[in-house]
């Protein structure tokens, strides 16, 4: 302290001017002179710091007056709780039949230093038998060194944790100062019962699928966390999302506890509600059917991949749409990028012979053929330098003069290539546009085609001749299915759709009523008639097209030797309730034609949804079977 | 302090051409009185400290009630932090203030021993060493002492220094020296921003000293090397895309920030109340430190933002006027940088929570939350205290 009495500073009072009695001698602080000598530069650093208040003042300002209702609400909505406290909502079928939902598992946990007194053995012995897990794989889990935190077992259902809660550890009771057993009068060891120690369970919420990979490629997958999703899981993502019309999100503090939470009731905090549930126009049982006999045939004919579509074509409703190969969406992350693909809206095939329906729908719209007219069929022939040719060329030559059922039946390329070359291009195509070629069809699901329909300056006499049997364009089996649809619907295209709602879909009218019925009758009598056919019902009628077309190569022009057999076909063929389209891309086994390959699937199927759907047995009045023989019998003459 | 007008002193002091300071008076017309401390600082610091309370609660309670189990624990340690720096003021502010003139380099030592301390002993937060552990659980932070060592140190060299061939003395160099191992020291810990505030004060208190304006051109060599330093540097220029785009990552770098605006903006004119912000609920970061500004803005709304930089601006202005009328060329250096270390820091520190300038870690002078800085301020108040004391007056007695 030595030092420091030199500068103590004098105590009040001592100094001359400093006591009140004094004052009157003291200057006032205006007089006192500013020393400004040594600080020659400090108006620059007031200036500065002034500055940088202002700076600092006016953005206060920009904040807490022009900004703060923005600020304040964007601080509100960044706070209220995100994880969800209710379920995506549930896919169901037309009848109710749950195919997506959200369901609560739980993962085990283990933490090693809340063990207490049991060892990990102890506690896997009683924790392996519920959990189905051995024991001493169990122990040697639970006794992992250097974590604190051991995950045991993943995605365990409510049951399997209600037990685990009621498991009870027998443990040899000890004395807490002598750490000794304790035992009773007669020697036995005291023991008490103890909940497992050091274990806790982690609720969390995951997507499952009752029906496994039924209708998987409508359905899709999702993957919350992940940000991925497809099929209607993806489409209708914001309705399954849609909160309930009670729910109301709590706000939340930086930790993830309630705040404000006086509009709040702990029941509102705690329950679990259900978002709106999402029904589908697929019929799970039809759904069924369809995939069972899909694989039954792709099986026997060793084929690459398939589609069966069903159809309502009244509304444009998809009662069915089978894809294969397909893939479970609770384990999508398992398949193969191939089985992932709804390929049935995704890639495009060129249509062959079902194609023909379309033609003569056409030609008989437009009206360069009517129903009786007759065409000479010369089995080959050459346009723009292109050779054409039935594909029983070899075997039958030339038919000569065919009527419109004989160019259905025998599936005449020649006979259609004419019709088709009869119409003028830009009718044809207008009428190509309207049965939906060259545009998607707005399945609510991602990832559709929307095919190849060339504009009219890329039709030339060859485009158009081959579009006639289904050539010179693309398409999906979705489009064709749709387009095939508008007949049965008495020519007016409706949009295919899966989501069951009361929206007005935006259909169109393509051909006249009479045209399609023309065409209808015309598709029966093709059926009817056929010495053999793989399609004909008991007691019902169709109206149907087989097809072949031969598959373009994956790279490069001109066409691979496999091909895509097809059959597409609607009934009972009065009014028709239900349409059917398989397609089979690539059977390896045997000859492969539309009525061998997809004819037999087409069938399975359709008995099966007559005897479903209870429909009734129909013949059309205007078609007696003898005059139809008759008129048969003409035409081949 | 009352005093009587006297227009006769007054006329002759407005009219007597010559002053000389200090010591060695000899001929004068002024002389050194000594009088009361001023009153006014002392109520700015008090409703400033007050305040500071209040908001240290305000800001603390709920993590100290779910940290310890007490929401007056961390309420409870500034208190503690404040009573002792309000001692260490009350003792400061009466020791001559030029016993500092001769304390400047053995303090300097003292701090940059504790700062290689800080390297050995220190423990981490957020990625630098900054504290050395005291017994009792208590933290100390040496970067927060050598400010008022970089002050003294300043104005040692620069008082009587206002002729031009003094400029470059030894004794300059020498605490040019000291002060940059400091800086360096704290940039090592890594503490950018307070070696940043360092290097800023000593050279506004050469240019101060009578330094020629030249110097000015060393700012921008400096500049582009502090530029090229965080240009370079991963996690500060984060810092910087985080400051000017905010939105842009909410996130991450722009998390500080944007937490910030919703405060300061919740809190619109009226403010929604002392002790009701949420966003202090672990939304904001360093609620009751760096960010307590915002806890201010969003609880008391514009009217408490303008009371705290009133507050502030009234320091400032008590400050300066006491540095401007200090008779000694060492008072005023001492009182000028005192003066401009506090204000520039809490400058620095509202300007980072309104977005003015990029987030570092500086915390708001005797309103945020931390013992050192808390103890170190109010003592620097108390050296500036007794600077006011010194006053040049009229020689008036010699009349009588």
């Amino acid at each position: 302290m030595g030092i420091m009495r030199g500068y103590m500073a004098t105590r009040r009072g001592q100094g001359q001017y400093a006591s009140g009695k004094e004052s009157g001698k003291y200057p006032p602080r205006s007089v006192l002179p500013r020393v400004k000598d040594h600080l020659r530069p400090y108006k620059f650093v007031f200036l500065g710091l002034a500055f940088f208040m202002l700076a600092i003042i006016l953005k206060l300002m920009y904040i807490q007056l022009w900004d703060a209702p923005k600020l304040k609400r964007q601080a509100q909505v960044s706070r209220l709780q995100t994880v969800a406290l209710y379920n995506r909502g549930r896919i169901l079928d037309r009848k109710g039949v749950i195919l997506a939902q959200d369901t609560i598992l739980y993962d085990l946990f283990a933490h090693p230093q809340y063990y207490w007194k049991a060892t990990p053995e102890q506690i896997a012995g009683v924790l392996a038998p519920i959990l189905k897990m051995a024991v001493s794989d169990l122990a040697l889990k639970l006794a992992e060194p250097d974590l604190s935190t051991i995950g045991v077992a993943k995605n365990l259902h409510k049951s399997i944790v209600e037990r685990v809660h009621d498991a009870r550890l027998v443990m040899k009771a000890i004395d807490a100062k002598t750490k000794q057993v304790i035992t009773d009068e007669e020697g036995h060891i005291v023991t008490h019962r103890v909940p497992l120690p050091g274990l806790d369970f982690n609720k969390k919420v995951v997507r499952n699928y009752p029906q496994g990979s039924l209708a998987a490629h409508i359905l899709g997958y999702v993957n919350d966390e992940a940000g991925i999703s497809s099929g209607v899981e993806d489409y209708a993502k914001a309705w399954l999302r849609e909160p309930p019309a009670d729910f109301r999100r709590p706000e939340i503090n930086g930790r993830g506890d309630f705040i404000h939470v006086e509009q709040f009731t702990p029941r509102m905090l705690t329950q679990t509600l259900d978002a709106q549930d999402l029904s589908l126009t697929i019929d799970a049982r039809l759904q069924y059917v369809a995939e069972r006999e899909l694989a039954l045939g792709l099986e026997k004919n060793k084929a690459k991949r398939g589609t069966v579509i069903m159809m309502d074509p009244r509304t444009g409703e998809l009662l069915a749409f089978a894809v294969l190969p397909t893939y479970e969406p609770e384990r999508y992350f398992q398949a193969q990028p191939e089985a992932l693909k709804n390929w049935a809206i995704s890639d495009v095939y060129p249509p062959g012979s079902t194609m023909k329906i379309l033609t003569v729908a056409s030609g008989l719209e437009t009206g360069v053929i009517n129903r009786h007219s007759h065409l000479l069929d010369t089995g080959r022939m050459t346009i723009g330098g292109w050779t054409i040719q039935n594909y029983d060329f070899k075997k039958r030559g030339a038919p000569g003069e065919i009527d419109l059922v004989s160019l259905l039946q025998h599936s005449s390329n020649i006979g259609s290539a004419k019709i088709s070359m009869m119409m003028k291009p830009e009718e044809h195509r207008e009428l190509l546009h309207l049965f939906g070629f060259g545009q998607r069809a707005g399945l609510e699901t991602p990832g559709e085609s929307a095919g190849i329909l060339l504009p009219l300056s890329g039709w030339d006499q060859t485009t158009h001749a081959t579009i006639g049997f289904g050539y010179g364009l693309a398409a999906t089996p979705l489009q064709m299915a749709s387009a095939v649809a508008s007949i049965a619907n008495g020519g007016v295209w409706n949009p295919p759709h899966i989501i069951k709602s009361n929206k007005k879909y935006p259909s169109h009218r393509v051909i006249s009523k009479a045209t399609a019925k023309t065409i209808t009758e015309i598709l029966v009598e093709s059926i009817q008639t056929a010495k053999t056919s793989t399609v004909r019902l008991e007691g019902i009628n169709v109206a149907g097209k087989t097809g072949t077309s031969r598959k373009p190569k994956e790279n490069g022009r001109g066409y691979d030797s496999s091909v895509f057999t097809s059959f597409v076909g609607f009934f009972p063929a009065e009014s028709p309730k239900v349409l059917v389209m398989v397609v089979v891309d690539s059977p390896a086994v045997g000859e492969a034609w539309g009525s061998t390959v997809a004819g037999p699937i087409f069938k399975a199927i359709a008995e099966e949804t007559v005897s479903y759907l209870g429909l009734k047995a129909d013949r059309i009045a205007s078609l007696p079977k003898e005059n139809a023989a008759k008129e048969l019998k003409e035409s081949r003459h | 302090m009352t005093i009587l007008q006297d227009s006769e002193s007054q006329e002759k002091s407005f009219h007597s051409p010559k002053w000389m300071f200090g010591s060695g008076l000899g001929e004068t017309t002024h002389e050194t009185v000594v009088t009361r401390a001023d009153q006014a600082l002392y109520y700015v610091i008090g409703a400033l400290l007050v305040l500071g309370l209040v908001f240290v609660y305000s800001a603390s309670a709920h993590q100290a009630l779910e940290d310890s189990g007490n929401s007056l624990a961390i309420l409870f340690k500034q208190i503690l932090a404040t009573g002792i720096g309000l001692t260490a003021m009350t003792v400061l502010s009466g020791v001559n203030f030029q016993i500092w003139r001769k304390l400047a380099q053995p303090m300097a030592l003292c701090v940059i021993g504790l700062l290689l301390l800080t390297m050995v002993v220190g423990t981490t937060a957020n990625g630098s060493e900054r504290w050395i552990p005291l017994p009792g659980g208590f933290q100390m932070q040496p970067s927060d002492l050598a400010k008022i060592a970089a002050v003294t140190l300043m104005a040692q060299s620069m008082a009587g220094a206002q002729k031009r061939d003094r400029l470059l003395s030894l004794n300059l160099m020498i605490n040019l020296m000291l002060i940059g191992a400091m800086i360096f020291l704290v940039y090592q810990q890594p503490n950018l921003s307070v070696s940043v505030i360092l290097a800023a004060l000593t050279f506004v208190m050469i240019m101060m000293g009578g330094m020629p304006l030249y110097i000015l051109l060393a700012i921008p060599p400096v500049l582009w090397a502090v530029w090229h330093k965080i240009r370079h540097t991963e996690y500060q220029w984060r810092r910087i895309t985080g400051w000017l785009e905010p939105w842009k990552d909410p996130q991450d770098t722009g998390y500080n920030l944007i937490q910030s605006y919703y405060a300061i903006g919740s809190g619109g004119f009226f403010g929604v109340g002392l002790f009701h912000s949420v966003q202090k609920l672990y939304y904001l970061p360093f609620q009751h430190t760096d960010f307590i500004f915002a806890v201010i803005c969003e609880e008391l709304g514009f009217c408490g933002a303008m009371m705290v930089l009133g507050l502030f601006g009234m320091l400032a202005w008590r400050g300066f006027s006491i540095a401007l009328h200090c008779p000694s060329p060492f008072g005023q250096m001492l009182a000028f940088g005192i003066t401009f270390s506090i204000t520039l820091q809490a400058l620095i520190n509202i300007a980072v929570t309104v977005g003015v300038l990029p987030v570092t870690g500086v915390t708001l002078p005797l309103i945020s939350y931390g013992g050192t800085s808390m103890i170190v301020t109010l003592g620097m108040l108390g050296i500036l205290l007794n600077i006011s004391r010194y006053k040049l007056a009229p020689r008036v007695l010699e009349k009588v």
